[in-house]
């Protein structure tokens, strides 16, 4: 108990500091994933030692303390944990549960509106496309958030829609829109969105892991761009394609100018095209041992954290009667 | 409907690389949508490069009328054909404001190219120069072929 609920807060706080290293350690599909299961065993870890450690003061409060019949005289007594760390524990998750729910609303409100617009587009598709008739350079993956019933797999992404507007097709060759068409393919096969969605909900629960989400959100792009180098067995093809869309983007009228406030910012396109001309990225399998070790030393520290208080509050409850 | 590309449903292309039914079709039409007027099978096998047999083309461009996807005039003796216009479809101004709303729309929708600062037309007009040089068979310049 003594130091063993503060190992997932130094984890965290690792975790959040090192996600630029730890993301290039393995190839993008594999740190993607590799992140986020981290992330969300991190962030749940944090949540649990809080939670622990503000328990320790609300159990003391007299009204709880007479509900749950343990004495708070024994309890004050053997508690190891300062009154000032606990209620700053209770502060902390007070204010958790609000950014949680903000990001919860926010994220479902996305949701709900891809899913609109995943309804109103899909009159227009054929099989897994949609073409939108605009001169803006845009494409993007609408996965389905309903599998579609009866039928068979409709198309061989199965779950959704690769939208791309008339202004991308002209703006590529041939070869080059076969690179957008089996990106876009990645990332309805991988469910990209649901991976990214995790993130985002870790980081919410753990502020510690801010840099989570954007690193994630450009592995996956990452991941797909080389999904989509492999499907046309041309690395330098992708990197024409993706470097072709970005310049006629960045030329296009009624471009959204949303800017560099969602954090990965300008860099992006530039740095995937460039990842594209060097040589593919390898996975470190020693890096992802010693992750996954650290992980499930982080979750034994949270179990025994959690045996540690329930002994205490034992110990208060014996006393008593 | 695009079943995983059996008998003529699919092609190989020159990398020999089996390509099933739906892919092939989704890069007929994305040459139909990309031209401004309605095209013969000659012209689209044009556009798509050596890869595929004209007979191929042939029997995609049918199967997406059978579809009712495309439409067809008649020009000499061939059809040309053009996309079809989805009225029920959301226009493009729907689309964008679908896809702005919101500062929190990338948590669903994985846009090709998106955040681009102004200083990076440079950097890419850049790297488009070396993956040119890098991959220079194919250099296919867009519709204006
Ligand atoms: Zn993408």
């Amino acid at each position: 108990m003594r130091l063993d609920v503060y190992v997932p807060m130094l984890a965290a706080l690792l975790l959040g500091a090192g996600v630029g290293p730890l993301s290039r350690l393995w190839v993008p599909h594999a740190a993607a994933r590799i992140l986020v299961g981290a992330g969300v065993i991190s962030a749940g870890c944090w949540v649990w030692a809080l939670g622990l450690l503000g328990w320790t003061a609300v159990g003391q409060v007299p009204l709880i303390a007479r509900y749950g019949g343990w004495s708070v005289t024994v309890l004050q007594g053997a508690d190891p944990v300062s009154p000032a760390v606990a209620y700053a524990a209770v502060g902390m998750l007070l204010a958790l549960t609000v950014l949680l729910a903000v990001s919860a609303v926010r994220r479902t409100r996305a949701v709900v509106r891809s899913w609109t617009l995943a309804r109103r587009l899909a009159p227009a598709a054929n099989g897994e496309l949609i073409v939108v008739p605009d001169e803006a350079v845009d494409a993007f993956a609408l996965p389905a958030f309903r599998r579609p019933a009866g039928r068979r797999a409709v198309t061989r992404a199965g779950s959704g829609h690769i939208v791309v507007t008339t202004g991308m097709l002209q703006a590529l060759g041939p070869d080059e829109r076969r690179v957008v068409f089996a990106h876009e393919r990645a990332h309805l096969h991988g469910h990209d969105h649901w991976w990214l969605l995790a993130a985002q909900l870790a980081a919410a629960a753990n502020p510690l892991l801010t840099r989570l989400p954007g690193t994630v959100d450009y592995l996956l792009e990452r991941a797909a761009d080389e999904h989509a180098a492999t499907a046309v067995r041309d690395r330098g093809l992708a990197a024409r394609a993706l470097a072709r869309a970005g310049l006629a983007a960045s030329r296009a009228p009624g471009r959204p100018s949303h800017g560099l406030a969602l954090g990965y910012g300008a860099t992006a396109v530039t740095a995937r095209v460039a990842a594209l001309l060097e040589a593919p990225p390898r996975s470190r399998r020693a890096a992802l041992v010693g992750v996954g070790l650290a992980l499930v030393f982080v979750l034994c520290c949270a179990v025994d954290a959690g045996r540690d208080v329930e002994h205490l509050f034992e110990l208060a409850m014996y006393a008593r009667h | 409907m695009a079943e995983g590309g059996s008998g003529s449903g699919s092609g190989r292309d020159e990398r020999g690389l089996r390509r099933p039914a739906g892919e092939l079709e989704n890069e007929v039409l994305a040459v139909l949508w990309a031209a401004d007027t309605a095209l013969i099978p000659a012209q689209v096998h044009q556009a798509l490069g050596p890869g595929l047999a004209y007979n191929t083309v042939h029997t995609i461009l049918s199967r997406l009328h059978a579809k009712g996807a495309v439409e067809r005039e008649r020009v000499g003796r061939a059809h040309a054909y053009r996309p079809v216009l989805d009225q029920n479809g959301l226009t493009a101004r729907q689309m964008r404001t679908l896809l702005d709303r919101g500062s929190d729309r990338t948590a669903v929708l994985r846009r090709f190219v998106a955040e681009l600062g102004g200083e990076d037309e440079a950097v890419l007009a850049e790297l488009l120069h070396r993956a040119e040089a890098r991959s220079p068979e194919g250099v296919s310049r867009p519709a204006d072929a």
